[in-house]
């Protein structure tokens, strides 16, 4: 049994890919605590979306995929918090707009190639593939979200239930609103890399709705959150390298799996 | 990263001056720009007790969320205790109604409270031995230290209501502008924060109190200001 679980980890790439998922299910998790209580589960699938024509265009040029991705997770995020600054237009409307627009743009962009096949592991990820500088991106984003995460924890912690009282003390909520939001950018971008387009937001979003299940203390939902998310990365790994599928999606699927178990057990609880 | 928070200057209360004064203040809806607060002009003298009487609509709120910032003045002019709005956030209070919180929030009634005391924090402040002893004294004071672990969404109306007014107070502001907190609480939380207001003013703080209830006008208020369709229509003393 333990030579089982050793075994794969004797390969390189198994153990970049083994810190990638430790490292991006710590980001996600940390972030998607936020995400989920602040209402904003759809962005995390929005601004993965709207990186396809980042990526599309710096495939074409043969960029780094990871600075045409960002960029246009970058630009996402400032539009949505641009468009809703006045509070004229709601953020899932602003979403909405910004989530199509960018990926028709995407798509077009993808029209244009001669071959979709090599833009696959765009849209799906592979956390086998992973490259040291990879890890390196991954490593800085992780910790610069958790930097913010503790040392903005009452910003944070106040804006997302009552940004009235954080501006009647004079605190600046829509400064707070944007750097979640760019944080956000740097998180899916990472999270691309491990699971691909289509699937980062449940990364972001499952782990935490499974741990807001379980505890009414914000720190501990974090903490389980993370857990939760670094286990289903591994047990996608595991899976990858004994029945030949696809990480990305058994990543995805032990998440939703914890979610139902967890949603079960409480339901029969109460 | 001091942008975050807009620059606290402390500010001393200029000698004299009152605790509230407005002269023509204009505010406009900021959707339709449809006028909210018309030409409102009053001055409220320090320790005093003032309640804020009209229908739905007439502006009460909008008039206590222009007092604390919330809302871009058009004309006019705001000053509290001599000061211009947001030259010493400490000094004013401000509860909101109940419906403008995220109840659903997984923090204790501690730690809403407990932002009560951030203003005096800034950025990177967490607080200290003294913020909470501060903030365990008017928990009890208002009943409920029994709930201090309880997240906020396990509590009843009125002990939601007591937690607003319990991070009010720990403040320490010398104003505080309350929207509503008699609204849909039992006799036992009225009681109570009519206690504590007693307190407050016997401690020297000015409190404005939105509310419909009229009945206990005359008893418990040293002045009232009744407002319609954004305009001070009286300002009577009791």
């Amino acid at each position: 049994m333990l030579q089982w679980l050793i075994d794969p980890f004797q390969y390189a790439f198994m153990q970049n890919s083994l810190i990638a998922a430790v490292l991006v299910g710590t980001t996600c998790a940390l972030l998607g605590v936020y995400v989920v209580l602040r209402r904003m589960a759809f962005i995390g699938d929005a601004m993965a979306h709207t990186t396809l024509p980042g990526l599309v265009v710096a495939f074409f040029n043969q960029w780094d995929l990871f600075w045409g991705a960002l960029v246009a997770a970058l630009l996402t995020a400032l539009g949505i918090g641009w468009l809703t600054r006045q509070d004229e237009i709601r953020e899932d409307t602003a979403i909405g707009i910004l989530f199509t627009g960018m990926f028709a743009l995407g798509i077009l962009l993808m029209s244009t190639a001669r071959s979709f096949r090599d833009l696959t592991h765009i849209l799906f990820g592979n956390i086998l593939g992973v490259t040291p500088t990879d890890l390196v991106r991954m490593a800085a984003v992780c910790v610069l979200v958790l930097l913010c995460v503790v040392l903005f924890h009452k910003e944070l912690e106040l804006t997302s239930y009552d940004p009235t009282h954080a501006q009647v003390i004079g605190l600046r909520a829509e400064w707070i609103r944007y750097g979640l939001l760019v944080l956000l950018a740097l998180t899916v971008v990472t999270g691309i890399q491990a699971v691909g387009v289509v699937l980062t937001s449940a990364l972001l979003i499952t782990p935490a709705a499974t741990a807001s299940l379980l505890t009414t203390r914000l720190p501990r939902m974090m903490l389980i959150a993370a857990f939760l998310a670094v286990g289903a990365g591994i047990v996608g790994l595991y899976a990858s390298y004994y029945a030949n599928l696809s990480s990305g999606a058994t990543v995805v699927l032990t998440c939703t799996v914890m979610f139902g178990v967890v949603w079960v057990l409480k339901r029969r609880k109460n | 990263m001091p942008f975050l928070y807009r620059p606290h200057r402390h500010r001393e209360p200029v000698i004299g001056a009152p605790a509230l004064a407005l002269e023509q203040v204009c505010v406009l809806h900021p959707r339709d720009k449809q006028i909210a607060l018309d030409q409102v002009s009053f001055e409220i003298a320090p320790a005093q007790r003032v309640a804020l009487v009209g229908a739905n609509g007439a502006g009460k709120s909008t008039l206590l969320k222009t007092i604390v910032g919330l809302m871009r003045i058009e004309s006019g002019k705001v000053s509290i205790y001599g000061n211009p709005i947001g030259l010493c956030y400490h000094r004013v209070a401000y509860l909101p109604q109940r419906g403008e919180i995220d109840w659903r929030f997984p923090v204790s009634l501690e730690r809403l409270v407990l932002a009560g005391r951030y203003v005096h924090l800034g950025w990177f402040g967490t607080p200290n031995a003294e913020d909470r002893a501060i903030c365990q004294t008017v928990i009890a004071q208002l009943g409920l230290k029994a709930l201090t672990q309880r997240q906020i969404s396990q509590l009843s109306g009125g002990q939601q209501q007591r937690a607003l007014l319990a991070r009010a107070i720990v403040q320490g502001a010398d104003l505080l502008l309350l929207d509503e907190p008699f609204n849909a609480v039992d006799s036992e939380t009225r009681e109570i924060i009519w206690n504590v207001l007693d307190q407050l003013q016997q401690q020297g703080k000015t409190v404005v109190v939105a509310t419909h209830d009229t009945a206990q006008l005359a008893q418990q208020f040293d002045r009232v200001l009744e407002m319609s369709d954004g305009k001070v229509l009286t300002l009577r003393q009791m």
